[in-house]
């Protein structure tokens, strides 16, 4: 009996030791350290959160000093509720205003800052060539913007949490809300603009649609921007397109882009071809100038494009906005592919049409 | 009803600051009202030259203060202390719609006409309320209510 007992005892000793082993093993929500992040390469762009978390923790191959920045419209800490609220620990400020212009003029029409300025800014902000850079903020287009203004300047990787400070907290982790500051650098490290391929100015647009079979102008426009039922915007006053734009969809409004969204993320490229690509008027062979209102929206697809290695893109910075400045630009007002298109000029187009706030 | 009128001034100075605070903000934090207001500013630009008009309202602002501010010490003994407190604001207001025009002038964005515009009123209610509780009456010999 009692060697009975001792063995009892034993053996329910054995088996709690080895559950409290096991337990020891098992990786909380929150610790993942052991946890598999995405490969990447220098021009992938949208990167998970469990990505940054390994890549701030020195976990990920060369990004170890990877800088994340927030990005809001000015940048600046009194404008920005969303970044004092809580934000991605370690992440520095910095805004669209850094990248483009903010008056919209018809000499800068919203369009990216000259390549010295966007420099200047990005250097300010400790951004050089070879700085690892992640943006992220409430805007996916917002974002898309800077991230599109940093590489044409030329900093070589770039990269965007998907999904924003919402994914960020999803996946467990936390956020602080002490404000940091970049150290400005003083050297950035190539002639820029690096890539003015990527930039498509309204002149070489022009001249493109007329000589270049290839060449494709894509609107990622809503459809009621499309058909030329509205601008979209409060302070556009024309409707319509830029005459022989093909149509890339992406937006149920001027303020959005959720054709290339699913459940908060922006989607990869494959996606795109078997969803809303499936049937549109362009290839990926084409070379593919995207283009919106005022060029936010147009540098998502843009993005998404670009991280696939694919180099026949850019973005026709000036938008409809400066298109619709010259009363001599040719537009198409409806679908083109219906007998009801009217082809006209700007001048001709009437005023009414701006979006009701 | 002096004291509801001036209770009256000082709700709109104060309507006027928290109006310049919200479009400083509201431009700044959304993008749509920003553009709204630069292109309807750049509008109003080639009609009128608001460049002059604003530097015209802060050099009314600054002369109305100055006669506040001689009136109070003219007469501080027999001025109540909201006198001084109003001439101290006003000149607050002043100090900070010159630096916000020194600094915005470079600035790209055609809000801060608004900015100003609305600041700029509301010093001037407030400078006013200091120039007129400041005034001597006719006849007036001794300490007076301001």
């Amino acid at each position: 009996m009692k060697k009975w007992k001792k063995f009892l005892v034993l053996a329910i000793s054995g088996v709690m030791i080895a559950m409290a082993l096991a337990g020891c093993g098992s990786s909380s929500e929150k610790s993942d350290s052991d946890a598999k992040v995405e490969d990447v390469s220098t021009r992938t762009v949208y990167v998970s959160p469990q990505w940054v978390n390994a890549a701030q923790n020195g976990k990920v191959k060369g990004y170890k000093n990877v800088k994340v920045f927030e990005v809001t419209y000015t940048g600046k800490l009194k404008d920005s509720k969303s970044y004092k609220k809580g934000h991605v620990p370690g992440a520095m400020l910095i805004g669209d205003t850094d990248v483009e212009d903010a008056v919209g003029s018809q000499e800068e029409p919203y369009n990216l800052l000259k390549p010295e300025v966007i420099e200047a800014n990005l250097l300010k902000h400790g951004i050089t060539k070879d700085t690892k850079v992640v943006l992220y903020g409430e805007d996916p287009s917002g974002v898309a913007r800077v991230a599109y203004g940093m590489i044409y300047d030329g900093v070589e990787d770039v990269k965007v949490l998907n999904g924003g400070l919402d994914a960020w907290k999803d996946a467990g982790y936390d956020t602080e809300t002490d404000v940091n500051k970049a150290k400005a650098a003083t050297d950035f490290g190539v002639a820029v603009p690096a890539h003015s391929e990527y930039w498509t100015s309204m002149t070489d647009a022009k001249a493109k649609l007329q000589s270049d079979s290839n060449f494709k102008l894509v609107s990622i426009r809503s459809k009621a921007e499309w058909l030329g039922k509205t601008s979209g915007y409060s302070y556009i006053d024309r409707a319509g397109e830029p005459e022989g734009a093909v149509w890339g969809k992406g937006a149920d409004s001027a303020a959005d882009v959720n054709g290339y969204m699913k459940d908060g993320k922006v989607v990869d490229l494959k996606t795109l071809q078997n969803g809303l690509w499936k049937d549109v008027d362009f290839t990926m062979d084409n070379h593919l100038a995207f283009y919106c209102g005022t060029g936010w929206r147009a540098c998502v697809p843009f993005l998404i494009c670009y991280q696939e290695g694919m180099d026949n893109i850019s973005v026709y910075d000036g938008g409809w906005y400066e298109w619709q400045m010259y009363g001599d630009n040719p537009v198409q007002v409806g679908d083109p592919a219906s007998d009801n298109c009217q082809h006209t000029t700007v001048s001709q187009l009437p005023t009414d049409k701006a979006a009701k706030n | 009803m002096k004291k509801v009128l001036l209770f009256l001034c000082y709700v709109i100075s104060a309507g006027l600051f928290v109006g310049a605070y919200e479009i400083d903000y509201y431009t700044a934090a959304k993008l749509g009202m920003n553009r709204w207001v630069n292109f309807n500013t750049a509008a109003l630009m080639e009609k009128y030259p608001l460049d002059t008009m604003v530097l015209a309202l802060g050099v009314a602002m600054l002369v109305l203060i100055a006669i506040g501010a001689v009136r109070w010490v003219a007469r501080k003994r027999e001025l109540r202390i909201y006198v001084p407190v109003t001439v101290f604001a006003a000149a607050c207001a002043a100090v900070w719609f010159f630096h916000f025009r020194a600094i915005s002038g470079v600035s790209d964005n055609h809000a801060y006409y608004f900015i100003l515009l609305c600041e700029g009123l509301g010093g001037i209610v407030l400078a006013l309320i200091a120039v007129f509780a400041g005034r001597k009456k006719r006849g007036e010999t001794s300490k007076n209510d301001a």
